[in-house]
């Protein structure tokens, strides 16, 4: 019982840490109905830049707070100056544009690579946060109970901003039907790179909060957005409390193939993918607003 | 969209100018200059850390020797194989054929090693591996053309199994990256241990390179009931793996035991205190008391300021082989490379780690395994204590070819 | 410099083929043979470095007509047509060192059982469109990729070794011989190209043009699109999947690298820089590719950010690839 106790917490933790990405690429998806495969990207950038505050300042918690700041200015930079442009020019479709996004995506872990070299880093554990916890019988590291804290705060957070506020209420009418919005006279564009900026930024602070249990390097983001791509998917694309869910059940099966079935443990997400692609194309928890 | 047919003919005259003008390069033909040797390491990624430190012995090995063989000039062609067999097999490619190179020297992970052993022998390309430890690189893939001049994954770790055994150990869960080196690591710790009254209980095996939180293995390891945790992990996943083994807390419970890849020197600075008091096996540290070694050590803080690590210590000897072999061989690339493998199969010398011999497949043998512990010396510093040492186990079996 | 006669030599044979225009239809024929021709006689007057980049050029060609067909012609941008280039690999190593076949049963078991296990993967992926078919192929490739890593018959990451060339004892030439070797991979390509010439001229490649232009007509035809595409895209995996057995039998290796959804993407670029739905097109962007790879990587190490900003600038600007902008540019020039 208590070996399993802690595997569930290590799979809520990696939910958690995934949430953080899906929910910024969910959003963008659903307003935007562009598919950033760029997202990791967003998360390197976010751990790197972090990285260098902790280095400056010796600060985990500036770093946390300042960090996602540049992928924030880079995601709004995308979506207002590239993405949008392009798509209003008329001449590239979507799919265009998640393929411009995939060649960012390497571009980015090239580009870090490049600046910060291939070696991997870590930023240190704040001393708060350092050690463990007994409970119900077992001990955990407090760090890692620390991203399972921010996360459901998160996730409380934003649907409590999209339920009960007029910027939620313009975002969800947004999703719903975009003319509409636009035609209430809400500068679209400027709202949408808002949002684009913000999910990223989302991402960003996800990669300073992984930094110190997983090691940052510069393909970091590679590998974690196919990941979040599965939760996106799996939880209706362009669905938030879909990809809390969905989150959660892809961290969990990802922590418990690793643990109990290692057989599986590189496509046991994929294979739950499919199955949901077959069964529920609309995802489990179904889209809000858009079935793409 | 249309496009005329002249505009094509245009294309086509184009390319065949092109073409021509090449045709009339003339080749010149290979002279008697520098002696190329194109060495292979994994620059960038988890590795990164040791393949440095090889191609820095590998350079004091050179240096030794003037950076010249029988007055001939080396040139070393260097090439990043990413850890990965494919981009490998681009870079042997270059080696040989654009590169024209005289032998191959490096490769630390074994998958790679393993997709350049076919290569090397079709292309008749002599092939020295620096670490490429995997027991089949000389077994099932053995070749003339391939030699190693480290040792075998069970030449060391048999040894390592067998140590934990006598020293009262029953029971051990193992840890390690799945990919042909940790098998071979792992499963020689297995038949030392297992050989003489241990038991492993749980083969726990993570994706290399792609595993960055351990989290949930260490749990199962933790779990499994057995005395100690024996893993083989190297460069930056063996930072990961400590950091994350003393997190849980099982510091206490389970103690985290491996060999001097897990509690590399090079990996000190961010292990801190986690290396402290831990007990392994080594081939090589830098206070070993012999002549040869503290001539190396000397050398190597005096280029680079600071001690050789196990990596330095291998590839300087991988650099010093192929300078003796050229040597023996007046400073010629033989017609038949072959022999220039051969010629090195039969060499002996004294090693910053002890002597050093070779095997019928030209794979060097193991003389001494060492057991030490870090401690932090008079000075503050950590360092190594030794605490005992044995002769190194034989290569396994599997080589079907002779020569 | 022999890189750039690479690239015009391809691009020469690039430029050629897609032109199935009546009035010069003899001196289309009599140049294909000069090219032909050039082909052929390319090996007597190179170094053995840029035969092997010509190879390489031919087998990354290949790959990337194979996903043409799918992107080009049907309209599919599939980011996991690397999968089957790894079922390729994978198909006769398994079968020449797991089960000891000869290799010319092998390689076309291979290329029959790529076509039973694509069929149905393409009845599912193909039920999806636009980005949700890009999520889902990647999702195949990339469970297979992981598949591959943790299968230990076939040695896991590490791959499998000793992929056998073909015999030419009987010729008495032995393919281990880069010369010999290039003629075979450009007798492969060669037959493919006619193999997917046929395909795209003939009325089924006409609907599947049609399908991308506008599927909804194609269907209140009566025609059964969902076949259609399921046929397609099992056709564009078979042509992968050779490419994918010239690949091991060039490196004599296969691992589960072949099935990254990097390999994927390089893939979609060339054949986007090479222009969608032109039959060299692939062949052109692959020329492309491997030449600035190849010059990149004389110069800087950090291949993934050239690699990046690359496909970005294709993507965003070069949408024609490098055929339709030469078309473009003559035909203003006239």
């Amino acid at each position: 019982m208590q070996p399993f106790l802690i595997q569930l917490l290590n799979g809520v933790q990696l939910s958690m840490l995934v949430f953080l990405l899906a929910v910024g690429l969910t959003l963008i998806f659903g307003l935007m109905n562009i598919l950033n495969l760029a997202h990791g990207a967003f998360f390197t950038m976010g751990a790197y830049f972090g990285l260098v505050v902790a280095n400056n300042t010796g600060s985990f918690w500036l770093a946390l707070l300042v960090g996602p700041l540049l992928p924030f200015a880079a995601g709004f930079i995308l979506q207002f100056f590239v993405l949008q442009p392009l798509a209003q020019r008329g001449r590239s479709t979507h799919l265009d544009l998640a393929l411009l996004t995939f060649g960012l995506l390497f571009a980015t872990a090239g580009a870090v690579e490049y600046i910060f070299g291939s070696a991997f880093h870590s930023i240190v554990t704040p001393d708060v946060l350092m050690g463990r916890v007994a409970l119900l019988g077992i001990e955990y590291p407090i760090y890692r109970l620390f991203i399972i804290a921010i996360g459901i705060a998160i996730a409380v957070g934003l649907i409590l901003v999209i339920d009960r506020t007029l910027v939620g209420a313009t975002l969800r009418a947004g999703v719903d039907n975009r003319e509409m919005v636009t035609a209430l006279g809400i500068n679209i564009t400027f709202l949408f790179a808002l949002v684009f900026g913000f999910g990223s930024a989302l991402a960003g602070f996800a990669g300073v909060v992984s930094a110190p249990v997983m090691s940052i390097y510069s393909s970091m983001g590679i590998g974690i957005v196919v990941t979040t791509f599965v939760v996106v998917v799996v939880g209706g694309l362009g669905n938030l409390k879909g990809s809390f869910y969905a989150s959660l059940i892809v961290g969990m099966t990802d922590t418990f193939a690793q643990a109990y079935l290692p057989e599986a443990e590189l496509f046991a997400i994929y294979i739950l993918l499919i199955a949901v692609m077959i069964f529920r194309p609309q995802g489990l928890f179904g889209a809000v607003g858009r079935v793409a | 969209m249309a496009m005329s047919f002249k505009g094509y003919a245009l294309i086509g005259l184009t390319g065949a100018i092109g073409l021509a003008a090449s045709a009339s390069v003339p080749t010149y033909a290979q002279e008697k200059g520098a002696i190329k040797i194109g060495l292979m390491l994994p620059y960038k990624g988890v590795y990164a850390v040791p393949a440095e430190s090889i191609d820095r012995g590998f350079q004091i090995a050179l240096e030794e020797f003037g950076n010249k063989s029988n007055g001939r000039p080396i040139e070393i062609i260097r090439a990043d194989d990413e850890l990965t067999p494919s981009v490998g097999v681009q870079r042997f490619n270059k080696f040989v054929q654009s590169d024209k190179v005289a032998l191959v020297a490096g490769v630390v992970g074994s998958n790679v090693g393993i997709a350049l052993s076919e290569l090397a022998d079709k292309n008749k390309m002599p092939m020295v591996f620096v670490n490429a430890f995997a027991d089949e690189i000389t077994g099932k893939f053995c070749s003339p053309y391939i030699a190693r001049t480290s040792f075998s994954a069970n030449g060391f770790e048999y040894a390592s199994g067998k140590y934990w055994a006598s020293k009262g150990v029953k029971t051990a869960v193992t840890m390690g990256p799945d990919y042909s080196a940790g098998r071979a690591f792992i499963g020689g710790f297995k038949r030392g241990f297992e050989d003489n009254g241990g038991k492993v209980i749980e083969e726990i095996w993570t994706p290399f390179q792609k595993t960055k939180d351990y989290s949930a293995a260490l749990t199962q390891a933790a779990n499994s009931g057995a005395q100690i945790i024996y893993a083989f992990y190297a460069g930056a996943e063996a930072i990961q793996v400590v950091k994350q083994h003393a997190d849980f807390g099982l510091r206490t419970k389970i103690p985290f035991i491996g060999d001097h890849w897990v509690y590399d020197e090079a990996l000190w600075p961010a292990l801190g205190d986690l290396a402290l008091n831990a007990q392994h096996v080594a081939t090589h540290y830098p206070s070993i008391e012999t002549e040869v070694n503290q001539k190396f050590v000397k050398a190597y803080n005096a280029k680079y300021k600071q001690d050789p690590d196990v990596s330095a210590a291998l590839g300087y000897d991988n650099g010093k082989a192929i300078m003796l072999t050229l040597e023996k061989l007046g400073g010629e690339m033989p017609q038949d490379r072959a022999k220039f493998i051969s010629t090195m199969r039969d060499l002996t010398f004294d090693s910053p780690r002890g002597k050093i011999k070779f095997n019928a497949q030209n794979s060097a043998l193991l003389e001494k395994v060492y057991v030490v512990e870090i401690v932090k010396g008079p000075d503050g510093k950590m360092q190594r204590k030794p605490l005992d040492q044995f002769p190194g186990a034989g290569d396994l079996p599997g080589c079907t070819k002779s020569f | 410099m022999s890189a750039d006669v690479m690239l015009t030599s391809e691009r020469r044979a690039g430029a050629m083929k897609p032109l199935p225009l009546p009035a010069s239809r003899r001196a289309y024929a009599a140049l294909l043979v000069t090219i032909g021709f050039g082909l052929c006689a390319l090996p007597s007057f190179v170094s053995g470095y840029v035969m092997t980049l010509a190879v390489e050029v031919m087998i990354a060609g290949i790959f990337a007509s194979g996903i043409n067909l799918l992107t080009g012609y049907t309209g599919l941008v599939s980011l996991g047509q690397a999968m089957f280039l790894g079922f390729g690999g994978y198909g006769i190593a398994i079968g020449t060192a797991l089960l000891g076949w000869p290799l010319w049963i092998s390689a076309p078991v291979t290329l029959v059982v790529v076509a039973a296990i694509a069929a149905p993967i393409g009845a599912i992926c193909t039920r999806t469109r636009g980005v949700e078919f890009l999520l889902i192929t990647l999702a195949f490739s990339q469970m297979f990729y992981g598949a591959a890593i943790k299968l230990r018959w076939t040695n896991g990451s590490d791959g499998m070794t000793g992929i056998p060339r073909p015999d030419l004892s009987l010729l008495g030439m032995s393919a281990d011989n880069p010369t010999v070797f290039y003629y075979y991979v450009l007798v492969v390509a060669v037959l493919s190209l006619l193999m997917l010439w046929r395909i795209v001229t003939s009325p089924f490649g006409s609907v599947l043009v049609g399908i991308r232009e506008n599927e909804r007509r194609m269907m209140s035809m009566g025609y059964a699109v969902a076949n259609y595409k399921v046929g397609s895209f099992a056709l564009a995996a078979v042509i992968c999947a050779v490419a994918g057995i010239l690949q091991s039998q060039y490196t004599y290796f296969v691992n589960p690298d072949a099935m990254s959804w990097q390999m994927s993407g390089e893939g979609v670029l060339m054949v986007i820089i090479g222009g969608a739905n032109v039959i060299l097109g692939p062949f052109v962007g692959a020329a492309v590719f491997v030449v600035v790879k190849q010059a990149l990587s004389m110069i800087t190490e950090e291949y993934n950010l050239f690699f990046g900003i690359f496909f970005m600038l294709v993507v965003a600007f070069f949408r024609g690839g490098v055929l339709g902008s030469i078309s473009a540019l003559i035909g203003k020039r006239q």
